[in-house]
């Protein structure tokens, strides 16, 4: 029986600007659970990122609640989301938004200071930036990396704090295919590896490399598969069977 | 297409225009209130308003007989004034009025004045004072905090005691003199008889040369001032400040559009990417320049005029402080005029300067823009000077240091900011402490008290043995007729500083240049005789007094705020050249400086009691109360522009933390994605601010110890600059504290904001 890590509750979230409102999400009710790797996907303005930053403390919802981890994340202040944000979950964007004054080695090391020891954590720095092929990169700035390496970078800061879930917005949104395609594949590695990761995405090829399929329309969610366990030999197949699931949603 | 980048960046212009705004709030102040106190100054000694030449008579004569035809022909009128000196002290509100000459008259005499227009009433009655009433001057009644209604008592043997029914404005000379008007009764009840006069001449030639020949015709008979020397004495001291003013925000200018360039900077590398999809959509670069450009002058001209707009009354108010003691100050068109030439040639600098900062835009390709990240120049490319960062002060270092060009110009901007504030906190405490610093403003000898009246031998042996006195210094200030003067220009009068002693260490004077006279054939003049006369340290110079010519060694230059008027020198010679030329002459000032310990008030009651006839102060009274009327007048200009001046800093500072947290709110909301709480975000800041703003203040503070005294002293040719550390150490603690307020008043609405609306460019 998996884990749930994130269950949401009638989740609502709106945009009042003067008198008018937009309601980006309406009355959500979805489980995550642990070790999947959950692909949510929608047409543009169907609220996907709007549900990720909601259910990850990267913005308020304006109705409902979200359990994340056992914690009701709408009732919590700012030092708690700070806390969770740091040491339980963590973020990778498809701007990368790395902090351009640091290194990469600056930048992954930075966040994970606040939870463990200097040392081991600049041991864990270089562990990852050694199976990421980053090595070269640890003393360059991100303006002086491609965008492919910057966004390794960002994945490798998403993980320096052992996050229990990973989420990711459109994290190849920026790249070239060859870049994404090692973005991808460095996720779906992670993932085999027990990370839990919930990702935004449009692009059917990173659709493929999850094991359960969100479709959002219009602030709700519509379909839900689950794929299985990715294998590289049946992509194609695998590919198919997304592009039939979305077609039938009108995607 | 620019008004709409206006609205969208409208903070930024806000902030842009805020600092305009009051960079012409201060320039069209300080250059309107130079213009109108000289234009008021030739307005209020008019004809019409003042006479060719006050003469105050030492006994009562008939003018045109007195003095030889040549000059009687010239005489077109005369306003005599019957008067006398009053022998008695007046007092108010339990306080001594004092002054060292104090002419008594009464309201039927004194309403020839009030009649010809050289007098105006400031408030109060119009009508002459009737039995018990009385008009004082307003040079007297406001150091006393008298106004109309109060009572002033008279010491007589019976105390006599009068209401104040108006106070009076005029072109007198005001420096130490005053003017009391009473009813005719009060001088059949006393018996005093009005023997002397003062006397409001106009003449029918009355330009400098021919109001010099009647003042030296009259030498013998009174004291003559003419209009050109009230005019100057009117009006110099506000001069200078004003002049200092102007140089100031001059600075103050040039600090504005550092800061503005450096927003505007700013501004283009946040636009980079902008900029770079305008030019890669076909956009020309000064089409481009255009958009922004528009917007700029567009806010410059409404905040210039705006600002310009503010310092009419300001103009007004710093003016009305300066010719307290004159009659009916109002704006001029000078003041019209400034509003309207300033905000259009700080436009047009504005406008060159915008130019020098645009050209950057054509270096900028449009794919260099358009790549990610801030900026394509390598410039923040840095390394961190504090590696493995994790504190909010480890990352406050690295970022000052990783934009170094940024902390120079918060770190210049401060600076300068605080150095002139330092420097007109330095000025007021000079001038508020005139009469204890009296060593430098006049160059009268510096003690713990003064003593007054006839210094003979008996009271000098009396100091000599009295325990309680650590050292004395003994002499006279004093006015007297020069009967000859070999200089470049005629002289026929001088007030000299007359000294047995002028030894530094005794007297706590010190020269401006060169030394003082230790000698009886030496002299010493103010810095301002001595340029007028055009003379150098080492000539000789010839001078007869009482009949006796002399020779006299030029030893050095001393500076002082009671310089003569044209037409007389400030001189100081030692007590032996004077008994040479007046063999009668006694010493009427004493400075003694007591031994530690010693109890000030209680030695001046011991030795009013012991010695008679002389009266024991803590300050030279005469010399207090000639200056309290300047004193006054310097210490308002000095507080309106400290606040003026601050004020700026504060604006410049406020919008310099205000730039800063908006450009920094994607980093903010990166950090806070990556749990850093607000708390940390804010003590990043407070670390970095406070680093700066200490470091500002340790430059500022350096510069003010090299440099403000000494230029202040230059500017007033004295050395009587003074500082006073519990005030700047105040203002630089202030400083700090409120920049650390306001860096967290910025910070805190981060914690309201969610990370991903942070991160929204």
């Amino acid at each position: 029986m998996k884990k749930c890590i994130i269950q949401t509750k009638d989740l609502c979230k709106s945009y009042i600007n003067g008198k008018s409102g937009n309601h980006v999400l309406k009355n959500i009710s979805v489980t995550f659970y642990e070790g999947d790797f959950t692909i949510i996907m929608g047409s543009s303005g169907s609220g996907k990122s709007t549900l990720l930053y909601s259910i990850s403390t990267m913005d308020k919802p304006t109705g409902g609640s979200v359990n994340l981890l056992g914690q009701d994340i709408t009732k919590i202040g700012e030092q708690e989301a700070a806390r969770i944000r740091n040491k339980e979950i963590s973020m990778v964007f498809q701007s990368i938004n790395l902090l351009p004054d640091l290194t990469a080695k600056e930048n992954v090391a930075y966040p994970g200071y606040r939870v463990g020891k200097k040392q081991e954590i600049n041991e864990k720095v270089d562990e990852l930036f050694a199976s990421f092929g980053l090595t070269d990169q640890s003393n360059k700035h991100p303006a002086e990396m491609s965008g492919g390496q910057q966004q390794r970078v960002a994945i490798a800061r998403a993980l320096v704090t052992s996050p229990k879930i990973l989420f990711a917005d459109e994290p190849t949104g920026a790249l070239n295919s060859s870049s994404s395609e090692q973005v991808l594949d460095l996720m779906t590695e992670i993932n085999e590896q027990g990370q839990s990761i919930i990702m935004v995405t449009h692009d059917i090829k990173a659709c493929a490399r999850g094991n359960r399929l969100l479709f959002l329309s219009d602030g709700h969610i519509t379909g839900d598969i689950t794929l299985g366990k990715y294998n590289p030999e049946e992509k194609k197949e695998r590919e198919e069977t997304i592009f039939q699931f979305l077609k039938e949603h009108n995607w | 297409m620019w008004f709409k980048k206006l609205r969208y960046r409208k903070r930024q212009y806000i902030m842009i225009g805020s600092i305009l705004l009051f960079t012409a709030t201060i320039l069209t102040m300080c250059v309107g209130f130079v213009g109108e106190l000289g234009a008021y100054s030739k307005t209020c000694y008019t004809r019409k308003t003042c006479p060719d030449v006050y003469l105050y008579t030492a006994g009562k004569y008939d003018l045109e007989q007195e003095v030889e035809q040549e000059v009687a022909q010239n005489i077109e009128k005369i306003h005599q004034v019957d008067c006398t000196i009053l022998q008695v002290p007046m007092k108010s509100n339990d306080r001594n009025i004092m002054v060292n000459t104090n002419y008594l008259t009464s309201g039927e005499q004194f309403m020839k004045f009030v009649d010809a227009g050289y007098v105006t009433i400031d408030s109060g009655k119009s009508a002459y004072p009737k039995e018990g009433e009385v008009w004082i001057s307003k040079a007297q009644a406001n150091p006393n905090s008298i106004e109309v209604g109060d009572t002033i008592q008279f010491g007589f043997d019976t105390v006599e005691e009068l209401t104040v029914s108006a106070i009076y404005n005029g072109s007198f000379y005001t420096k130490g003199k005053g003017i009391t008007i009473v009813n005719e009764s009060f001088f059949k009840k006393h018996q005093i008889v009005m023997d002397r006069s003062i006397d409001a001449v106009n003449l029918k030639n009355a330009t400098k040369e021919y109001s010099k020949e009647f003042k030296e015709a009259t030498g013998v008979i009174g004291q003559a001032y003419t209009r050109a020397e009230l005019m100057s004495e009117g009006s110099s001291g506000s001069s200078v400040i004003g002049k200092v003013g102007i140089i100031a925000s001059g600075i103050v200018f040039i600090l504005a559009l550092a800061v503005i360039g450096y927003f505007i900077r700013t501004t283009i590398m946040k636009e980079y990417k902008n900029i770079g999809i305008y030019k890669s959509l076909g956009y020309e670069t000064k089409e481009v320049v255009s958009l922004y450009k528009k917007g700029y002058l567009f806010v410059s001209a409404i905040a210039l005029l705006l600002g310009s707009l503010i310092a009419l009354p300001l103009i007004k108010m710093v003016c009305l402080a300066a010719t307290t003691y004159l009659p009916g100050f109002e704006l001029s068109r000078i003041s019209v005029i400034s509003v309207i030439v300033i905000p259009i040639i700080l436009e047009g600098i504005l406008w060159v300067s915008l130019k020098i900062v645009f050209k950057r835009l054509n270096e900028i390709t449009p794919v260099e823009a358009i790549k990610d990240g801030n900026t394509a120049s390598t410039d923040q490319i840095k390394k961190s000077v504090i590696t493995n960062a994790k504190s909010s002060f480890a990352m406050a270092i690295n970022h000052m240091f990783q934009y170094k060009k940024q902390s120079i110009t918060i770190i210049a901007v401060m600076t300068f900011a605080i150095t002139m504030s330092f420097l007109f906190i330095m000025t007021y405490y000079s001038c508020d402490n005139m009469d204890t610093n009296c060593n430098g403003w006049f160059s009268i000898p510096k003690g713990d008290c003064y003593v007054v009246g006839n210094i003979d031998e008996t009271v000098i042996d009396y100091l000599k043995q009295n325990q309680e006195v650590k050292q004395f210094v003994y002499g006279s200030i004093l006015h007297t007729q020069v009967d000859e003067f070999m200089g470049t220009h005629d002289i026929i009068g001088c007030k000299l500083i007359i000294l047995n002693n002028t030894a530094e260490q005794i007297t706590n004077i010190k020269p401006l240049q060169g030394r003082l006279p230790s000698a009886k054939d030496e002299i010493a003049l103010s810095i301002v005789s001595a340029k007028q006369q055009n003379l150098e340290i080492g000539d000789y110079l010839t001078i007869t007094l009482n009949n006796i010519e002399k020779e006299y060694l030029l030893t050095g230059y001393f500076g002082t705020m009671d310089d003569e008027n044209e037409g007389s020198i400030s001189g100081m010679l030692t007590s032996e050249a004077m008994e040479e030329c007046f063999p009668t002459y006694r010493a009427t000032l004493a400075v003694i400086t007591l031994k530690k310990g010693v109890d000030m008030q209680a030695f001046r009651n011991r030795m009013e009691q012991e010695v008679q006839g002389v009266s024991v102060d803590q300050v030279y009274m005469a010399l207090s109360t000639s200056i309290s009327s300047i004193e006054d007048m310097l210490r308002n200009i000095c507080r309106i522009l400290i606040i003026i001046f601050l004020l700026f800093g504060f604006v410049i500072i406020l919008n310099v933390l205000l730039m800063q947290t908006t450009n920094c709110q994607r980093q903010y909301g990166i950090l806070k994605a990556l749990g850093f709480t607000t708390g940390y975000i804010i003590r990043q800041n407070l670390w970095e601010y406070g680093i700066l703003m200490t470091i500002s203040t340790a430059i500022a503070t350096i510069l003010h110890n090299l440099f403000s005294t000494a230029l202040l002293n230059m500017v007033l040719q004295i050395n009587g600059a003074r500082n006073y550390t519990p005030y700047t150490v105040t203002l630089a603690l202030g400083g700090l504290g409120m920049v650390c307020v306001v860096t967290i008043l910025l910070s805190l609405p981060i914690k309201k904001i969610a990370p991903k609306n942070l991160m929204e460019e």
